[in-house]
């Protein structure tokens, strides 16, 4: 009975051993990402789903040649506490259930009227500007130049508050990157959509969005209120409160739907191809930096060939750019999963040549991993180009049909 | 080594450790451990978990959990196995938390079986008394949520797997997210068990993966510690599996099973 009780538990492990990321995906060139930029109300599992509803629209919508060019992320903005805000706000009203809270949270019991007046007092209250000073943005923009550096166009899809950053990260790129960067625009409590504040402009709001039109009541006089609500769904769809992406927006059939999943083929077809600055790969680590002269990036191969301005090419992949003037970027690629070795990648940096502090700001994306570091760079990390300092790890491991599995680790 | 030869070896791997009396014993049960158990919830102590709960209750954090209706005897300030309240900074036994199991250890079935038959008793308000809540049979999942999937999806064994496979990355999620690398970690094995409950589910797999996490988060400590583990996430970027390949974020093989 015991080893009858083990061999269950082998067969439930064997399964485990099947359990790992097929990256077939991760080999092909994609020529465009679309990221998805959540409002304040949005936790990130809410981020992730409503990708995936615009990745199956877009599926449905697109030729499966066009599809496959596509890659989707998420920007991920965070709830500055709105939700707990919520929480704390009807505590009392929900007598200890708290449970409860969140079934109305995710609109899985009908939203009592109470509880909807209060998430649209505390959304209507938010100080944008706040939001704004967090480092969400800065990272978000260095993702969209280094995607824009691969010769990719992004769109972004902005849900409510995710405006606001979209609009941001454009302001901070410069007029080369502005071209291949574009936004569809949904639920904005912003007033322009990339400068354009007429009817011209990708968005929809629904007429029926109570958020937006108390934001709008709350801001009639100021140049910052919404833009007007443009579109309007059959009576009957969409949730409570008319503001959800997902219940609401992307409502199967709904003429907001349609109209959104429009705006994004065409701005997809309209953006243009960007000047290719770095490869794209199957592997990519980028360092940009501040003003001072020269930081360095070196990433030491499995096979133990170490790649850096000394020696540009190693067996994976190259250093194709080097940078010697300042902001990077250095960036290292495996251009392709012919070459992509399992094992480990050490990335280390050296602080070459410069006067004051920096902050160095790596990204390394590997399969669907993206994680973005900012290092210190103080007087501590100069030294010889013989021995930089380690500051991440990229795992290379076997995935189901001799595909991939990664891990990035400090 | 390719997949049949993984599935052949793997099995037999377990069967030499099965018959060579690995993995080892239960935990021994040390006297004011059980009183604590008993203290903690009565109902769990006398009933047939108890056994299981002295792990999870046990060495310091039982001792100040109960602090004041412990069980003061036969417990000495050396190492025996029982940690003594007023000798929590020496006694050797008081040192170590309380293990953390690895999810689905040895004694436990494989995900998704026993929908009703093991299940372990309704620890009531003393599973929402702590963060981490009650584990008694140490299978990485809170009994209450254990209770929650096996009795709400009794018919689907793999809707079972899947939402236990969610049920300990939650868990991992709001206690084992101190800073932003490990909250970045931790959203990967979230991230990777909704995309298996969407591939079991695909038509309501969004709402009963919610379903789960409104259950989970019943306290407001715990939703607390989940909106911190989320604003760690803040200003990241997540690239996303592409849906046709969900089926390899399961981390058991749903094709396996039937139901």
């Amino acid at each position: 009975m015991k080893a009858f009780f083990y061999i269950m538990i082998a067969c439930f492990l064997g399964g485990m051993l099947l359990a790992e990321t097929s990256t077939a995906s991760i080999c092909e060139t994609k020529e465009a990402v679309i990221f998805f930029g959540n409002g304040v109300k949005s936790i990130k599992r809410d981020a992730r789903d409503s990708i995936e509803l615009i990745e199956k629209k877009l599926k449905a919508e697109l030729l499966p040649e066009e599809f496959k060019t596509l890659e989707f992320d998420i920007a991920y903005n965070g709830t500055h506490t709105l939700p707990l805000d919520l929480l704390e706000s009807v505590i009392q009203i929900l007598t200890g259930n708290i449970s409860k809270f969140w079934r109305y949270f995710f609109g899985l019991d009908p939203i009592p009227e109470w509880f909807a007046e209060k998430f649209i007092l505390l959304a209507s209250i938010l100080d944008n500007s706040a939001l704004l000073t967090t480092d969400s943005l800065a990272k978000h923009v260095n993702t969209y130049k280094t995607v824009i550096a691969e010769g990719k166009k992004v769109l972004l899809v902005a849900h409510s508050q995710g405006n606001l950053f979209g609009n941001q990260s454009y302001n901070l790129l410069d007029n080369r990157e502005r071209q291949s960067f574009g936004m569809v625009s949904v639920a904005t409590v912003d007033s322009n959509v990339l400068g354009i504040h007429t009817s011209d402009a990708p968005y929809t709001t629904l007429e029926s969005d109570k958020v937006i039109l108390a934001l709008i009541a709350a801001q009639l006089a100021l140049p910052t209120s919404p833009m007007e609500p443009n579109t309007e769904n059959h009576a009957g769809s969409g949730s409570f409160w008319g503001h959800s992406f997902i219940d609401s927006y992307m409502v199967e059939e709904s003429i907001s739907a349609t109209q959104i999943t429009g705006d994004i083929a065409a701005a997809l077809d309209n953006l243009a191809t960007s000047y290719q600055v770095v490869e794209s790969g199957a592997l990519t680590v980028s360092l940009t930096w501040g003003s001072e002269p020269d930081m360095d990036l070196h990433v030491y191969e499995p096979n133990g060939i170490q790649v850096f301005w000394n020696n540009l090419q190693g067996y994976s992949g190259a250093l194709d750019r080097d940078d010697r003037t300042g902001y990077g970027p250095e960036h290292y690629n495996v251009p392709s999963c012919d070459t992509l070795e399992r094992g480990v990648y050490h990335v280390a940096l050296d602080y070459f040549k410069g006067d004051s502090p920096e902050v160095a700001t790596l990204q390394i994306e590997a399969g669907q991993l993206v994680r973005t570091y900012e290092i210190p760079m103080g007087s501590e990390y100069y030294g010889s180009p013989d021995n930089p300092v380690v500051v991440a790890n990229i795992w290379v491991k076997s995935g189901e049909n001799s595909g991939y599995d990664f891990e990035i680790y400090k | 080594m390719n997949i049949l030869q993984r599935m052949i070896l793997a099995p037999l791997l377990l069967l030499l450790f099965a018959s060579s009396g690995i993995p080892g014993e239960k935990a021994k049960l040390g006297p004011c451990v059980r009183q604590c158990v008993h203290a903690f919830n009565p109902a769990l102590a006398d009933s047939g978990a108890v056994e299981f709960m002295a792990d999870n209750f046990r060495a310091k954090e039982c001792v100040q959990t109960c602090k004041g209706f412990i069980y003061e005897g036969e417990c000495n300030s050396w190492a025996d196995g029982c940690c003594h309240a007023d000798y929590l900074e020496t006694d050797p036994d008081c040192q170590s938390g309380p293990p953390t199991p690895e999810p689905n250890p040895g004694n436990n079935p494989p995900p998704g079986t026993d929908p009703g038959d093991s299940l372990p008793p309704d620890p009531g308000e003393a599973g929402k008394a702590t963060l981490e809540g009650i584990d008694s049979d140490g299978d990485g999942i809170r009994d209450d949520i254990q209770r929650y999937i096996a009795l709400t999806y009794p018919n689907s064994q793999k809707t079972r797997a899947a939402l236990q496979q969610a049920a300990i990355a939650l868990q991992k999620t709001i206690l084992e997210s101190p800073d932003v690398e490990s909250a970045l970690n931790n959203t990967e094995l979230e991230a990777r068990a909704s995309e298996c409950i969407r591939y079991i589910r695909p038509g309501d797999g969004r709402k009963i993966d919610n379903m789960l996490l409104a259950e989970f988060l019943n306290t407001l400590d715990r939703s607390k510690a989940y909106l911190e583990y989320d604003s760690k996430l803040s200003g990241h970027v997540f690239g996303v599996k592409e849906i046709d390949e969900y089926r390899t974020s399961c981390s058991f093989d749903p094709d396996l099973m039937e139901d």
